[in-house]
């Protein structure tokens, strides 16, 4: 496309500045607003700006050297020749290293001097330190301190005639760098002074074919290089923090590819799982470790995360090598893997043996408690009914008696009727005597306190048979005993009958209705048995321990309404413990049940 | 069961303690009233189906088999015996289950009482036995 008469207007204006048309606008010529508008920037910030020409051109050769199009910096090099600088002086101006922005540039040397006027010295430390400042600021380098002393050394109209030179600069080499075909060899600059130049200082025919390696590529290469070493170091930091979080908290990572199913586990995880790393196929490890009664909640809570996209999060149980099981929780979730081609399940886990541990103790404490708490409460309620059956039960013979006294007070029966009800009084006060003696008895044994004992030799037929006379006069005659041998030993003989009454009592009141009664005598060397048997109302087995609980009475003796305390066997057992005995039961449906009294032929060794 | 004697002046006794039936009883028929026993409710309810019908009946709470209570809702809803007054005879301090009584007497009962409850409700020993309701 030619370009339109605009474009070439602003050629002429331009050929007419320089005596000759620059390569930099000749791609600019496609475009009257583009030629315009390059052309105006430099004009204003280039050519007319009031900066002395040299530091113009220095700056702009410096500047030109981070450029990787090397017209600019050829040009504006063959331009200080032509400003009266010797190739050495080129030379050394450009061959300096740029400074570290890092360090140099922030802290200078020294600072502005307030009094001097008037433009730097050409070559001065101070126009070098202020060269060198606004490359920090065409780089990038430059900080808030690096502006304000730029500022404070040239003043503030020098200053924004450097900065708008500098933003040309920008655009210049901008510019340059999108258009590699523009060539020196058309500028007149280069044309007439280059030779020269190259001539002067051999060095800078090498500097300016290696430039771009040093300044314009290599520059931004090691800064790249320098960001990524950064980033490199405090990626392993943080690898190496949370190696420390993930040890110290006993956890590790751990991910699956949700395609290939492949795993990764980290050393800690592995250990975790009581494998030594490299001792076992990862998949294999972190599946076969799951404990069996625990693989479905895994998989359950596997197949939501990935179903539903939503974190994973789950608690089990896993069993090491060695079979110790090891409570482990894990969390995860979807993600991209590092490749960005695929799916990841990711996350850590750790060992919460010790807080399950803690958990379990107190849930087990918790019971514990509230079972105890039960216990009481059954116990409260036990005695509440058991003092509502004392003073009942000790009204009865109180009844009686008082009855039976009152009616001899009212008239005098004959002397049969009077010996009768005198005996009846007798009897009842006997009766009281006992319920006392055996609450008190019953109440001492509950204590730990052993009830005194008065130990004879005594013959426990004589026994059984004083017992079972007494009771046949009330209930008749349905018991039979069965004894073999001699059944004689050093026993208390009151304690020995009060316990077969209770017995007894217990298969009258509790057995089957008018069944036969048996008691049977076995006569060992050392020991000896009596058994009380009753036909019917088997105790179930898991009331048989706590029978013998003071004010513990069976479930049915109790729905029955059948009258007790629930103190006659904590009694019977008391009296026979003291003897150094043991009374055992045996409850079979069908069969009916069984007390069994063992004692040792002689009790004064228990005493 | 036993049956003493059975007539206009008859008292029943309800009460599964021996000693404490033998004691109303001696007593009642000391004081010539005919006394019929019973050792639970059951055996009361029995003895009330074969055409009894005693002035007083004096009733024990705590008994096997059927206790005085569920004695009292029987003789109401199965006998329609109602008019028949009861006092229970009780060593239970709690009143409630006997509301439906005639009248409640303590254990230890006083035989004066007793005996003055059965003169009331059957007249003296030698007038004709008058059934008063409650």
């Amino acid at each position: 496309m030619n370009p339109s008469s605009a474009a070439l207007a602003i050629k002429a204006a331009i050929v007419s500045r320089f005596g000759f048309f620059p390569p930099f606008f000749e791609p600019a010529m496609s475009s009257a607003s583009v030629i315009d508008n390059l052309w105006n920037q430099t004009v204003s910030a280039y050519l007319d700006n009031p900066l002395p020409t040299l530091f113009k051109e220095k700056l702009a050769a410096l500047l030109a050297r981070h450029c990787a199009v090397s017209y600019c910096l050829i040009c504006h090099s063959a331009a200080l020749k032509s400003l009266g600088m010797s190739g050495t002086e080129v030379y050394d101006l450009l061959a300096r290293a740029v400074p570290d922005f890092e360090e140099g540039i922030r802290r200078p040397s020294t600072d502005p001097d307030p009094t001097r006027c008037g433009w730097l010295v050409a070559g001065s430390s101070a126009e070098d330190e202020v060269l060198q400042e606004c490359v920090a600021v065409h780089l990038g380098h430059a900080d808030a301190h690096v502006y304000e002393r730029l500022k404070k050394t040239v003043g503030t109209s020098s200053y924004n005639e450097i900065i708008s030179f500098l933003a040309y600069n920008k655009t210049a080499l901008t510019w340059a760098e999108a258009h590699p075909e523009i060539s020196y060899e058309n500028d007149r600059r280069a044309m007439e002074h280059l030779v020269p130049l190259l001539e002067s200082d051999s060095r800078l025919s090498t500097f300016f074919e290696n430039y771009s390696a040093q300044y314009a590529v290599l520059e931004t290469q090691q800064l790249a290089r320098r960001h990524l070493q950064n980033t490199e170091a405090r990626h392993k930091d943080a690898i190496e923090f949370l190696q420390l979080a993930l040890d110290g908290g006993q956890m590790g990572t751990w991910s699956i590819d949700l395609a290939s199913e492949e795993v990764t586990l980290s050393d800690s995880t592995i250990r975790l799982m009581g494998y030594l790393p490299g001792q076992a196929e990862a998949a294999g490890i972190l599946f076969d470790s799951i404990h069996p009664e625990d693989r479905a909640l895994v998989q359950e809570a596997w197949r939501k995360a990935i179903a539903n996209r939503e974190p994973y999060s789950v608690e089990y149980r896993i069993v090491h090598p060695d079979g110790q099981v090891r409570w482990l929780f894990a969390r995860g979730n979807i993600r991209a893997n590092p490749f960005g081609d695929g799916e990841i399940l990711a996350g850590i886990n750790g060992d919460i043996s010790d807080r399950k541990e803690a958990e379990n103790a107190i849930a087990a404490q918790k019971q514990e408690l509230e079972s105890m708490v039960h216990r009481l409460e059954e116990e409260a309620d036990l005695k509440e009914r058991f003092v509502a059956m004392l003073s009942h039960d000790l009204r009865t013979p109180l009844t009686t008696a008082k009855l039976s006294a009152q009616l001899l007070a009212r008239q005098v029966p004959d002397l049969e009727t009077q010996r009768k009800v005198a005996g009846r009084i007798t009897q009842n006060m006997n009766r009281a005597d006992r319920m006392i003696r055996d609450l008190l008895d019953a109440t001492q044994i509950k204590a730990g306190k052993k009830p005194h004992l008065d130990l004879q030799d005594c013959d426990l037929n004589r026994i059984v048979k004083d017992t079972l006379e007494d009771l046949s006069s009330v209930h008749g005659n349905r018991f039979s005993v069965v004894t073999a041998g001699d059944v004689t030993g050093s026993w208390d003989a009151e304690a020995l009958r009060r316990s077969l009454e209770n017995l007894v009592g217990n298969a009258v009141k509790y057995g089957a209705v008018d069944a036969p009664i048996t008691l049977t005598l076995v006569a060992e060397p050392e020991h000896i048995e009596v058994g009380v048997h009753n036909f019917g109302n088997e105790i179930a087995i898991e009331e048989q321990a706590s029978l013998f609980e003071p004010y513990r009475r069976t479930q049915s003796a109790v729905r029955e309404g059948k009258k007790g305390w629930g103190l006659g066997l904590s009694l019977v057992r008391g009296l026979v413990d003291a003897h150094g005995g043991s009374v055992r039961i045996r409850s079979v449906p069908g069969e009916g049940t069984t007390f069994t009294v063992r004692l040792p032929r002689d009790s004064r060794n228990a005493q | 069961m036993t049956f003493s004697s059975v007539g206009c002046k008859t008292v029943m006794v309800v009460e599964d303690d021996r000693d404490i039936r033998e004691s109303l009883k001696d007593a009642l028929e000391a004081e010539n009233f005919s006394v019929v026993t019973a050792c639970n409710g059951r055996e009361a309810l029995d003895a009330l189906r074969s055409d009894l019908r005693p002035c007083l009946i004096l009733l024990d709470l705590m008994m096997p088999i059927m206790g005085g209570v569920e004695f009292i809702d029987r003789l109401d809803v199965d006998l329609h015996l109602e008019c028949i007054p009861v006092f229970v005879i009780s060593a239970i301090a709690d009143r409630s289950n006997s509301a439906r009584a005639t009248g409640y007497i303590k254990k230890p009962a006083d035989l004066d009482v007793i005996l003055a409850t059965a003169h009331r409700y059957c007249g003296s020993n030698l007038s004709v036995a008058s059934v008063v309701g409650p």
